[in-house]
């Protein structure tokens, strides 16, 4: 079973291997292009001056809307990285959204995790202020003075992270919806798609022991919540709507709201892996009818008779064909 | 269409390692060995009813052929939560695999059992393929196929049949948005233009692809490998690494481990000019021997293993097969040549002209050099003798032998550099064709042409 973890293998292999020969002492030559899930871009270079130095930057679809999503956003950023030293922003490359100047001589190997995460870190804006917005909520509600009566702000944020994809964030005093808006792109895909979605939301009835879960719903329309921002846009029907309802418990501690962002992020990538491994089981199903079919036929072949003038055969008992 | 902007992966499925990585990347992302390690016996058909081999195999849990295994989800899973569950109704082993070096690590233990799905350069289970290609993609290349367009390679005189499987499994299985086969030695060729004595891009030379194996010669004419003059010599990586532990154990080294042997060859062997000469320049100076240490892990023990005559013999054995085997005899120079005499005539001198190394058992130093004077001796000589037979000059052949930096992953470099160009993405045959036209496009790609 194919766990997808949020940090990035390749930046954390290749910062791995750039740290090790700077600690040696042979910096190496550094221009890679390395990808992530839904249009992002990383590379990693050497700074023009310093070859200690390297430049990871970062190129994402769901950039634009994370920007609108509210203030402060490269001040998040910038304090998920200023715990570790060496680590810096600089003007972003030309051709990409974020630029961090990685420093080696001062780099520590737990850094070199966070700066694999930095995908996530984008995203996990977005929700970051959804929990803001939800214990300022929370909190309005336990004090009925300033209660206001709705238990909500009526602000949905909106993450383009795919071209005709979204996610929608919404806060109120109970809870955090989370909506997704997937589209299939091919036939097969949005059958094995229902099922896969049709389980999840199943599952959950079914199951006591996972009760804790978020629950999820799925539809073909959009839901409330989004619905305001979807009639702007045409209504397709090749849409799908999935919601995660967050409660509290799900975003208690960071420890917790970093692992519901990481799951939430990778929700899509997740689900379309197991689309694939399903096609290729049903592929493996298919071939293995095939060879018993075959075999079947095989059987219906009459033998070729053995005469000895005919056929010559090597001394190990193999026909020679000619 | 933001997928345009996407750099393609290039991907180079070999017999031994796979290596994977971006368009316009100097070097692969990754290589890994091309292992699966799937969690039950390769014998059975992993598209068995999964229920019933599980039940059979560990009756205690019925929904898991492997209770013992360290996937998270395995663990999680506890048959109450599986027993109402779609998963519950059949086992989930087609999940439970590690490819590359993790399959290596996992296969240690009793629960999984190793496979290589690819056999002499042609795959050769198409369900472990599959498999593998599925987690390279979504593990270790953290794309989603959809937006990306693939360059895989091929191994010259590969059945269309298995480029057709290759199609239905991206296309359908994947829906990657554009594919493209390349023939491995065309590959090749493309990268030696990172060479400075490269003047002209030409698709035509001789590729030397020596990799652990087997080592071929294969003739390419612009752009089409002329099949019927491929040799193929069985002296590759592997026997030079025997090699050289057999001469480590005939002297009594204290350790003639295969990696030890294996270390040496990649860090001490270089190519000489003339053997009786080296082992004159040997005995004269006792500088040329080497010491090679090997520790072990925690560091307290160290032995020290003398490194003499095989520095310069190891990698003889192309030249002079007789010092290591009796089996194939003819030096790699000869087969070249007859490699080469075996071509339309109107290639010929464009073959000689353009030799060029690819795999890591062509990296030894001098190998190039040593390569071209061989065969231009006996280019020579034959020209010579037909000059004295017919009475007539010839103008001569120039043989060329190109070695350059990237000649370890030559073939995916090779790849990397024809996909990060522009034209790249009008020679990819798109999922919107394949819809329209079905698994035969593949038959055809057209070459590239730069000029």
């Amino acid at each position: 079973m194919l766990h997808l973890k949020p940090e990035n293998l390749l930046v954390q292999k290749t910062l791995t291997e750039a740290w090790n020969a700077n600690e040696s002492g042979t910096p190496l030559t550094l221009d890679r292009v390395i990808s992530d899930f839904d249009y992002t871009t990383l590379h990693l270079s050497n700074s023009p001056e310093n070859k200690a130095v390297l430049w990871l930057s970062i190129k994402t679809k769901a950039w634009q809307s994370v920007l609108k999503c509210g203030e402060g956003f490269l001040e998040h950023l910038e304090s998920k990285y200023s715990a570790f030293p060496g680590i810096a922003p600089v003007g972003p490359e030309q051709g990409y959204d974020y630029t961090l100047t990685v420093d080696l001589g001062q780099l520590q190997p737990d850094a070199i995790v966070q700066l694999s995460l930095l995908k996530i870190h984008v995203m996990s804006f977005a929700f970051q202020l959804a929990f803001h917005e939800f214990s300022k909520l929370s909190q309005q509600t336990q004090d009925p003075a300033s209660f206001s009566g709705s238990n909500d702000t009526g602000i949905v944020r909106q993450l383009q992270y795919r071209d005709d994809e979204n996610i929608f964030v919404k806060p109120s005093n109970d809870r955090i919806t989370v909506i997704f808006e997937t589209f299939f792109q091919d036939e097969t895909d949005k059958v094995f798609g229902k099922v896969f979605l049709q389980e999840f939301v199943d599952a959950r009835k079914r199951n006591r022991s996972i009760q804790s879960a978020p629950q999820v719903l799925f539809s073909h329309e959009p839901p409330l919540e989004a619905a305001s921002l979807m009639s702007a846009r045409k209504a397709d029907k090749n849409r799908r709507f999935i919601t995660f309802v967050l409660f509290p418990r799900h975003f208690q501690t960071p420890e917790l709201q970093f692992s519901t962002v990481c799951h939430l992020v990778l929700f899509r990538n997740y689900f379309h892996y197991h689309i694939k491994c399903s096609k290729a089981f049903m592929h493996s199903r298919m071939r293995y009818r095939v060879d018993s079919f075959i075999k079947v036929l095989n059987r219906a072949k009459l033998d070729e008779t053995d005469d000895g003038e005919q056929t010559r055969r090597t001394i190990t008992g193999r026909k020679l064909v000619y | 269409m933001s997928y345009l902007n996407n750099p393609a992966i290039v991907m180079d499925n070999g017999t031994g390692l796979t290596k994977l990585g971006f368009a316009g990347n100097d070097s692969p992302s990754w290589v890994f060995p091309t292992a699966i390690a799937t969690a039950q016996r390769s014998t059975t058909k992993s598209s068995g009813s999964g229920a019933s081999t599980s039940s059979a195999q560990s009756a205690s849990n019925p929904y898991f052929g492997n209770s013992t295994s360290a996937t998270s989800f395995n663990s999680l899973a506890s048959a109450t939560l599986m027993s109402n569950n779609l998963a519950g109704k059949r086992g989930t082993e087609d999940l439970d695999f590690y490819i590359g070096n993790e399959a290596l690590t996992a296969a240690q233990g009793p629960s999984y059992s190793l496979s290589y799905p690819i056999r002499h350069g042609q795959v050769e289970n198409w369900d472990h393929m599959e498999r593998f290609w599925e987690n390279s993609i979504f593990k270790y290349l953290r794309t989603e196929p959809e937006d990306h367009f693939f360059l895989l390679t091929e191994p010259p005189l590969n059945p269309p049949e298995n480029r057709e499987q290759v199609a239905e499994i991206f296309f359908e299985g994947f829906n990657c948005a554009g594919l493209y086969i390349a023939v491995q030695a065309v590959l090749a060729l493309a990268a030696s233009w990172t060479s400075s004595k490269v003047v002209d891009r030409s698709l035509t030379g001789t590729v030397i692809d020596s990799g652990d194996g087997v080592t071929h010669v294969i003739p390419v004419a612009e752009g089409y490998v002329v099949g019927s003059a491929i040799k193929n010599i069985p002296i590759a990586g592997r026997d030079i690494t025997l090699f050289i532990q057999s001469l480590l154990r005939e002297r009594g080294e204290e350790d003639t481990t295969l990696r030890t042997a294996e270390r040496i060859k990649q860090e001490y062997c270089y190519v000489c000019s003339d053997i009786v000469k080296e082992f004159n320049k040997f005995d004269r100076d006792p500088q040329k021997f080497a010491q090679f240490i090997v520790e072990n892990s925690e560091k307290t023990k160290r032995k020290v293993i003398d490194v003499g005559y095989e520095r310069f013999l190891a990698p003889e054995i192309f030249f002079n097969p007789e010092i290591a085997s009796s089996d194939f005899l003819i030096p790699l120079p000869t087969v070249v040549d007859q490699t080469i005499q075996a071509c339309p005539i109107d290639v010929r001198k464009g073959l000689y002209n353009n030799i060029v190394l690819s795999g890591g058992s062509t990296m030894f130093k001098d190998f190039g050099r040593r390569l071209q004077r061989d065969l231009k001796s006996i280019v020579n000589n034959r020209i010579a003798l037909s000059e004295s037979l017919s009475g007539t000059r010839s103008t001569g052949v120039d043989v060329q032998v190109i070695s350059h930096r990237r000649q370890r992953n030559a073939v995916w470099f090779g790849g990397s550099l024809l996909a990060q160009t522009a034209e790249f993405k009008s020679y990819c045959h798109t999922k919107q064709d394949y819809d329209e036209i079905g698994p035969e496009i593949v038959r055809n790609f057209s070459l590239f042409n730069m000029v």
